[in-house]
């Protein structure tokens, strides 16, 4: 038996309150940790995803709109740019690189992205497996692709029209995985990659589809319009679009002159990842503090709770405490015993709450897509969890200065006055 | 030998113990009589290097305990002096045999379980060991604070009002328990009461009236 044993036994003896409190401080730390989690890596992924791309050129609409689904691919885009235009943009003496992007298409959840190989690169990204595509109807996928599919190389599978899942069924053109790429912690992950000719041909016949049916639908109308569709053909190869550019400035200058050009001069917009994310993160962090701010409440009221309670204990035992001075107890031992008593529930509570908070971003990461797509995992370290957990067991142990301090005090002759 | 010189106890001018002084040897009991609110506590309190005297000073063998840093004077106290309460007041969160391992643990002393569970044994409480207090009857309480006090092998046992709120034959088996325990470990009782009771039980030993 030592002095561990002693304050657990009276934690045990007035279990109800114990578990309370316990409890109230494993949800106030268990609030604040997932969310310091979700941040830390919401953060680390948005920074990661969006590195080396100073700005996205794309169809007029919301800026962070086009940012978040032609970056993070977690939107919808605002709409199509027209490849002529585009390419006449990358010739801009003010840009770098422009790497082209069109979306569109899925298979089971995950984006299917034609782009080029500079796409690739900007990830720095290896291939685990195969090669880049060669011909149209060719892909790479991502390792978390490759993981939750289980497609290999040469298998074959047919993308899905929309971004989500459920759309209709592109049955007629499947693609062939012909590599796959090892794990970069960032979005390319859990796309599919594919040549721009890919999502160009499969949205061709696509539309050759669509025209074939509305023929067989209306006979007449078809043979009035007969010479407007061969000049339809014609269009759809000289008017090719892409669903944006992703550019990369030659100098900073470039940041405050280039938007400026495109969103005066085209019928297009320039959005700035690094500001957009910022508006976001500002927007998110209004609820962000709200929740840690009712965290905290909950640490207050526990730490509150744990007070009054090691308050009345000491109180109630005062006997106690004056038994273990007769029996030899220095005021030290005494003072120790409730500062233990306080430190088992708080680092209890806290252990408890650090571990849910982790748990809890672990299912989320797994069994959720929005997590998923974020790239969440509970099993990480987070520099500021360990400095809460370290603020929170430094306040616990000054809450428990007070009732400890007044057991030191016990008046002995007066308890045992009262005791006899 | 427990010498005690000239203490007086003072709260505000009031004299609650007013310049008392005996000498009590080793192995010799002494009883310390009077009514209620005679100090009897308060003395024991001095005894037991709890409340510091006004004036005077007690002494167990050349050791005067108002002397000793307040810290070893607690240890002292755990390692030489048992002290038994009216209502025996054991830990109600501890079980039976931490009640009696906490007399070692409070004083510093290691906890000789062998030695727990002899005494344990011999007093008829083996099978309550893990056993919480508030399952032990009037009879089994005051055994095991007799053990809790001794365990120690303390060579003062200090009893304060240990028969008030016993009837005869339990009265009986404590002062019986005590003065054989007493003999075994060559201790000296030094029991502070109003129990007329008790004085039977002592008639050869030392009486202190306040």
């Amino acid at each position: 038996m030592n002095l561990f044993t002693i304050s657990l036994s009276y934690l045990t003896s007035r279990l109800q309150n114990s578990i309370l409190n316990i409890v109230m401080m494993a949800a106030g730390i268990m609030l604040i940790t997932i969310l310091l989690l979700f941040g830390y890596q919401a953060g680390q992924r948005l920074t990661s995803d969006s590195k080396g791309i100073d700005a996205v050129i794309g169809a007029k609409g919301s800026p962070l709109q086009l940012v978040l689904s032609t970056i993070y691919h977690i939107d919808i885009p605002t709409g199509n740019i027209d490849l002529k235009i585009a390419n006449k943009i990358k010739k801009h003496p003010q840009i770098k690189q422009a790497i082209p992007i069109s979306l569109g298409d899925s298979y089971k959840g995950f984006r299917i992205v034609g782009t080029n190989l500079s796409y690739i690169k900007h990830f720095k990204a290896s291939f685990d497996t195969g090669n880049l595509w060669q011909d149209s109807m060719e892909a790479v996928i991502g390792y978390d692709v490759a993981k939750n599919t289980n497609l290999k190389i040469g298998d074959r599978f047919a993308g899905s029209h929309g971004l989500v899942q459920g759309g209709e069924v592109h049955g007629d053109e499947t693609y062939k995985i012909v590599g796959i790429l090892e794990p970069t912690k960032t979005v390319l992950d859990r796309l599919i990659i594919t040549s721009l000719d890919s999502v160009w041909d499969i949205h061709d016949h696509h539309k050759k589809d669509e025209d074939r049916s509305k023929r067989h639908e209306n006979d007449e109308e078809e043979h009035e319009h007969h010479g407007h569709h061969d000049h339809k053909k014609e269009e759809l190869e000289e008017d090719k679009e892409i669903t944006a550019l992703l550019i990369n400035y030659k100098n900073k200058m470039a940041a405050i002159t280039f938007p400026r050009y495109i969103n005066k001069n085209t019928n297009m917009q320039a959005a700035s990842p690094s500001f957009e994310i910022s508006r976001l993160i500002k927007l998110i962090g209004i609820g962000k503090d709200s929740v840690i701010l009712f965290g905290g409440f909950l640490i207050i009221l526990s730490l509150s709770s744990m007070l009054i309670g090691l308050l009345n204990s000491v109180y109630q035992r005062r006997y106690d405490l004056a038994i273990f001075r007769t029996l030899g107890a220095s005021r030290k031992k005494v003072f120790l015993i409730v500062i233990i008593e306080g430190m088992i529930i708080s680092i209890i509570g806290s252990l408890v709450g650090l571990i849910a908070g982790h748990l809890a971003i672990e299912i989320i990461g797994n069994y959720s897509t929005k997590g998923a797509e974020l790239g969440l995992t509970g099993f990480i370290f987070v520099p500021q969890i360990f400095i809460l957990w370290s603020a929170i067991l430094i306040l616990c142990l000054v809450t428990g200065l007070l009732p400890a301090i007044r057991a030191y005090k016990t008046d002995i002759k007066e308890m045992l006055t009262h005791v006899t | 030998m427990l010498t005690c010189s000239n203490i007086s106890y003072k709260i505000k001018d009031e004299a609650i113990i007013d310049n008392i002084s005996f000498n009590l040897k080793s192995e010799d009991h002494l009883l310390i009589v009077g009514p209620s609110g005679s100090g009897k506590t308060t003395l024991l309190c001095l005894l037991a290097g709890l409340t510091k005297p006004t004036s005077g000073e007690v002494k167990y063998e050349e050791t005067n305990i108002y002397e000793l840093k307040p810290e070893d004077r607690d240890q002292f106290r755990g390692q030489n002096l048992g002290i038994i309460f009216q209502n025996f007041h054991l830990i109600k969160s501890l079980n039976v045999y931490q009640n009696i391992a906490l007399a070692s643990q409070m004083s510093g002393n290691e906890i000789n379980q062998k030695q727990i569970n002899h005494y344990l044994k011999e007093l008829g409480l083996e099978e309550k060991a893990k056993q919480k207090t508030s399952t032990l009857s009037v009879g089994q309480s005051q055994r095991l604070a007799v053990i809790r006090s001794f365990i120690n092998k303390p060579r003062w046992i200090l009893c304060d009002e240990p028969t008030s709120a016993l009837d005869d034959e339990n009265t009986d088996q404590l002062l019986i328990l005590l003065k054989s325990e007493a003999k075994k470990n060559k201790s000296s009782l030094i029991i502070v009461t109003h129990d007329k009771r008790v004085k039977a039980y002592f008639k050869n030993d030392n009486i202190l009236e306040l």
